[in-house]
């Protein structure tokens, strides 16, 4: 009976504990837009204001999105910039494509040995666009092969995309902000949206629709929520663990100072974001890792169940790998607020989170067949959770269209708070039971094979089957 | 204590239920009505403030009175109307602006403004102080150089450079070395100085100001032209700071004097590349078109690749450096040979030297060249 309160009071502890903490971060997050916005408001913007980047898009198997995807790049209006694709093994036709539509030559071998990473089999620079470079290389891994990037990267800056992206017009000019600003700043991550259901035409982002299928209507949420109080309320504090793989932006010495992408890992953005915490913690250098909620990069999400267990499984894997890599850092004061807050809550809420919401899945049925279960308490319970859940993604969902007014249309607006109301069903657990699964297999696996559609074919959301890491 | 059983009390558990759904409630009808207001207010400034812009600039235009808007919330926007096409119209128009701000009590409005609890509403009348052109923001924006609040001090900063008036201009360039501002900000700050009066960012260069301070000195110079700077430049451009070298390099390239040309045939042998590869780029449109031709032939051979490219694009702006191009489409590296028909290409001068490539293609030892030659030729 003693051994059943406990359990009883780490869930109900667990479930209060961990909502009041994302009630926390709304407000923090909150505040923090608002500040930003203010900011933005009385911003001038001055030619000057910019600084050279690098961006590295790594690609494996990327056929069908990538003439597109670096044509966009290319036709970004910031100031100076190259762009750097990094072939990684592709057994498609990523390479010839590349090589026809962009008129490529040869170029000479990297002269720069700072990383090791898989060998370039032949770098290439477009006639046609001149600050466009194609490494094509063995297959390693994205780290490997936004290392071989970085090698490549004759800028301070790299920015590091997936190939199924695209940027808003001034999302590099929005992004590079903070190191034109501050010298302490070492990276920079913006924010990721959903292209699903959006229109696009010459790489460029028409209408913004909410997507069709109720999977990626969910994740809309999750990336709106995740992103605009999780990480808003992170950065604030000092301790953001997560700088998007898919969009974020760095200090190039920053990264070889600490050894590059790590090359054995599932979650290569969220560890080089730890790494740059501890580099720099350690040496009690000054240094700045944020979040900026306007530069927008679109990505394409998973419009399938498989595809989206598939993705959250290796996100997973990638967050326990990090946090066991690095858990020297958990509790330590020595850290700071990374070590002090920051850790501890992706260890508790985030790796742990799923077990709990599993063991909390599982004593219902357990119960009941016992004959303990009160089922008065069991609804009023489940009815919180959903209330409070809604609760979470109305607030942000208000808070978005506050700062940003992404969605136009109010039907789209009215399906996301009906969609918040109905995540409790089935989607939620169908994702604890994928992490819970993940949790108990870190450590195994490889990049994996991603299947793209076209990105101009963003507003049908029937044929893609993608797992690009996203947020 | 078993909840799961034997809960003590639903009571306290269904009134937070009950809490909560009253609170999701009126989070989704902020939500609405917050999505129904922004609509509503886009609509109603797409239906104001778009026709009195276009009353107000065809007004300024024909030399006209600037009519007073009857509505209030048009004299609102008038006012930030006026401060946005202020900077982008002629002298006269500028100086009616100002009267006209001034006047009708704007600038008397936003020194009230600058002095809010506000930071934001404080950098935001700082702002509009600077685009007004009045002198009688000078003192509002001189006490704004020393705000608690950095973004306040940042603007105060640009809005003295803006204001156009000598006396701020120096105000200003003496505070940028004291004001810890963004590089980005400091440069385009001196670029709009320069614009309105080079000489006083010249002097700043001989005075002892911290590095980003001359750094963006000489970018501002460079950018306008300022030749009576050159002797400035060329001490410069032998700097021990290799980003202090890139910059005088590239303002001297944007000069265009024999002496300064002289320099940067020099810095095309300087031990750091971004010196090397931004000599190049300088010189594009030389004075001494042999002695620039010679150099830019032996930057073909420099290790780095972004060197060789701008030397190729160098070269592609004058005809002896044409000339060398022809030449380099047989050159061992293959890189080079590519970039010079891509820069003989995108300079558009195939059809003038479509004698010089035939016979080039003729005794090109390279057959995926030859055929690219023969084709873009004819």
């Amino acid at each position: 009976m003693m051994s059943r309160a406990i359990f009883e009071a780490v869930v109900l502890g667990y479930f209060a504990l961990l909502n009041l903490t994302y009630f926390l971060f709304i407000l923090h997050g909150l505040w923090g837009l608002m500040r930003y916005g203010r900011r933005l408001q009385v911003a001038d913007r001055a030619p000057a204001d910019y600084r050279p980047i690098s961006i590295l898009l790594p690609a494996r198997n990327e056929a069908a999105v990538i003439v597109d995807s670096v044509s966009a790049l290319l036709g970004l209006g910031f100031p100076e910039f190259e762009v750097i694709v990094i072939n990684d093994g592709s057994t498609d036709e990523t390479l010839p494509r590349l090589q026809e539509a962009f008129e490529l030559v040869p170029m000479d071998p990297v002269v720069r040995t700072d990383l090791a990473t898989r060998p370039v089999r032949q770098a290439w620079r477009s006639l046609s666009h001149p600050n466009l470079v194609i490494l094509d290389k063995e297959a390693g891994g994205k780290g490997d092969a936004l290392n071989a990037g970085i090698l490549y990267a004759g800028y301070p800056l790299v920015c590091t995309i997936d190939a199924d992206c695209i940027l808003d017009g001034n999302a590099l000019e929005r992004l590079v902000k903070p190191f034109v600003e501050d010298d302490r700043t070492v990276a920079v991550g913006g924010i990721v949206r959903v292209l699903n259901g959006c229109s696009v035409a010459g790489g460029r982002i028409g209408a913004v629709r909410l997507p069709e299928r109720p999977i990626e209507v969910f994740q809309v949420l999750e990336y709106t929520r995740a992103f605009l109080s999780g990480r808003t309320a992170m950065s604030l504090l000092g301790c953001l663990l997560l700088t998007s793989g898919a969009f974020s932006l760095f200090r190039r010495e920053a990264i070889l100072a600490v050894g590059g992408f790590a090359t054995d890992t599932m979650g290569e953005d969220m560890e080089m974001t730890i790494r740059l915490h501890r580099y720099f913690q350690t040496r009690g250098e000054p240094y700045r890792i944020l979040f900026v909620p306007d530069p927008v990069c679109w990505t394409q999400v998973p419009a399938d169940l498989p595809s989206l267990l598939r993705q959250r499984h290796r996100w997973q894997r990638g967050l326990w790998e990090s946090l066991v890599r690095h858990r020297a850092m958990l509790f330590k004061p020595t850290f700071g607020r990374v070590g002090l807050i920051g850790m501890p809550y992706f260890f508790l809420f985030e790796a742990l989170g799923p077990l709990v919401e599993m063991a909390g899945y599982l004593s219902v049925p357990v119960f009941a067949l016992t004959g303990t279960l009160s089922p008065e308490f069991a609804v009023a319970f489940f009815t919180l959770s959903v209330l409070v859940s809604a609760l979470l993604s109305i607030a942000t969902v208000l808070l978005d269209d506050f700062l940003f007014r992404r969605y136009e249309n109010v039907k789209d607006i009215l399906r996301l708070v009906g969609f918040s109301f109905i995540e409790w069903l089935g989607y939620r657990q169908f994702l604890a039971i994928e992490r819970t699964v993940a949790t108990f297999r870190f450590g195994q696996g490889a990049w994996g094979q991603p299947e793209r559609r076209s990105l101009a074919a963003g507003s049908d959301p029937g044929r893609f089957r993608g797992v690009g890491r996203s947020a | 204590m078993a909840f799961w059983a034997e809960p003590p009390s639903l009571i306290w558990l269904n009134a937070v239920v009950a809490g909560l759904a009253v609170v999701n409630a009126a989070a989704l009808a902020g939500l609405l009505g917050h999505h129904g207001w922004t609509w509503a207010v886009r609509r109603f400034r797409a239906r104001f403030y778009i026709p009195l812009e276009e009353v107000t600039l065809t007004a300024l235009a024909q030399g006209a009175d600037v009519p007073l808007p009857r509505r209030p919330w048009e004299r609102a926007w008038l006012g930030e109307i006026l401060t946005v096409l202020r900077p982008v119209l002629g002298g006269a128009a500028r100086d009616r602006i100002t009267a006209i701000l001034e006047e009708r009590g704007y600038v008397a409005a936003w020194v009230r403004e600058a002095a809010s609890r506000r930071w934001w509403r404080r950098a935001a009348a700082v702002k509009r102080l600077g685009a007004s052109g009045s002198p009688e923001a000078l003192p509002v924006l001189r006490a704004a150089l020393s705000d608690r609040h950095p973004e306040v001090r940042q603007q105060a900063l640009r809005a003295l450079a803006r204001l156009g008036l000598p006396a701020a201009a120096e105000m200003a360039l003496a505070s940028a070395a004291a004001i810890p501002v963004g590089r980005a900000w400091l440069q385009s700050t001196l670029l709009i100085i320069a614009e309105q009066n080079p000489e006083v960012v010249r002097t700043m260069l001989r005075r002892d100001v911290p590095a980003p301070v001359v750094k963006a000195c000489v970018e501002a110079l460079g950018a306008v032209g300022y030749r009576p700077a050159e002797a400035d430049l060329l001490a410069l451009a032998e700097d021990t700071d290799p980003e202090l070298r890139v910059s005088a390099v590239r303002a001297l390239g944007r000069l265009r004097t024999a002496t300064g040309e002289a320099v940067l045939v020099g810095a095309l042998g300087d031990s750091d590349w971004r010196v090397r590869a931004t000599a190049a780029r300088g010189l594009s449109r030389p004075i001494n078109e042999p002695a620039a031709a010679a150099a830019l032939a032996a930057a073909l051979r420099d290790p780095v690749w972004w060197v060789r490219r701008n030397a190729a694009f160098a070269l592609a702006g004058f005809s002896a450096g044409e000339a060398v191009l022809v030449g380099a489409l047989a050159a061992d590296d293959r890189f080079v040979r590519e970039m010079a028909w891509f820069a003989l290409q995108a300079a558009g001068a195939l059809g003038r030297l479509r004698a010089a490539l035939l016979e080039a293609a003729a005794r090109n030892p390279f057959s995926d060249l030859r055929e690219k030659i023969l084709r873009g030729v004819a």
